[in-house]
């Protein structure tokens, strides 16, 4: 049980960096989710996102993780989508209540 | 599961297809055709991965089981997701072209974008970067692994 409460830890670790990245921008979700166990993936709608590109979000995302998570926890992060809310009302809001990480990557 | 069933891909084929498909997306940037350049730059490092894979597993031909797009889940079968781990600036920028390739809705990949420009040059210019920068390149690195 302990690696579930290590899991537990990094999945608040990560929230919380994502959380002070976009909380100062308006209404925000922010996801973490299990990937290939044990990494992990985050989705994250801010509308902040609006004014950059998919590279410019990347890179943001990612500078600003690396100041804010431990080495390991970017180890365990192996993806990070980030969503304006049009587009996640697009792409998640038409075709069921809540996004469902794990079933789209079973899709792939 | 055919676990033992084999495409007919074979290692080297995917070696010569990634580096073809890396020219090609130096020549659609300065076409501007910005999305089929990612299309298929980032498809480069998808063949790069399965040719690891190949490599790995000292089979030349690709098995059946590998047939998918996820970049992530094939570095897990690659034999590299750990030494990736000593490269944190070529692991970063696979997570984000990760994100292009299979991003949280599948609608959203570059692969079924038609759009030729719903990305940027700037964009294009960073992928780039991602792919075959001397340092963080993931295709530069991947290339060093085979």
């Amino acid at each position: 049980m302990a690696s579930k409460t290590a899991l537990r830890k990094t999945i608040r670790e990560i929230e919380n960096a994502l959380k002070l990245f976009v909380e100062d921008h308006g209404p925000h979700h922010i996801y973490v989710f299990e990937s290939s166990s044990p990494y992990l993936r985050a989705l994250v709608v801010s509308d902040m996102f609006e004014k950059w590109e998919v590279a410019t979000r990347q890179n943001k995302l990612w500078d600003h993780l690396g100041k804010t998570v431990t080495a390991d926890t970017l180890n365990t992060l192996w993806g990070v989508h980030p969503y304006t809310w049009k587009e996640y009302d697009e792409d998640f809001e038409q075709s069921s209540s809540s996004p469902d990480p794990h079933e789209v990557s079973d899709k792939d | 599961m055919q676990l033992n069933v084999k495409t007919s891909t074979d290692r080297k084929t995917l070696e010569k297809v990634a580096e073809e498909r890396l020219k090609d997306f130096e020549v659609l940037r300065t076409q501007e055709r910005y999305t089929a350049a990612i299309y298929l730059g980032v498809y480069a490092v998808e063949c790069l991965l399965k040719a690891r894979i190949c490599k790995t597993l000292q089979l030349e031909k690709l098995p059946v089981t590998y047939r998918s797009h996820d970049l992530m889940a094939l570095l897990l079968h690659s034999g590299v997701h750990q030494n990736i781990r000593s490269n944190p600036e070529v692991f970063t920028s696979l997570k984000k072209l990760s994100d292009l390739w299979n991003p949280a809705a599948e609608d959203r990949s570059v692969r079924y974008i038609h759009d030729p420009k719903r990305y940027g040059e700037r964009t294009a210019r960073e992928v780039s970067d991602w792919l075959t920068h001397q340092s963080k390149g993931v295709a530069t690195w991947l290339q060093k692994q085979l």
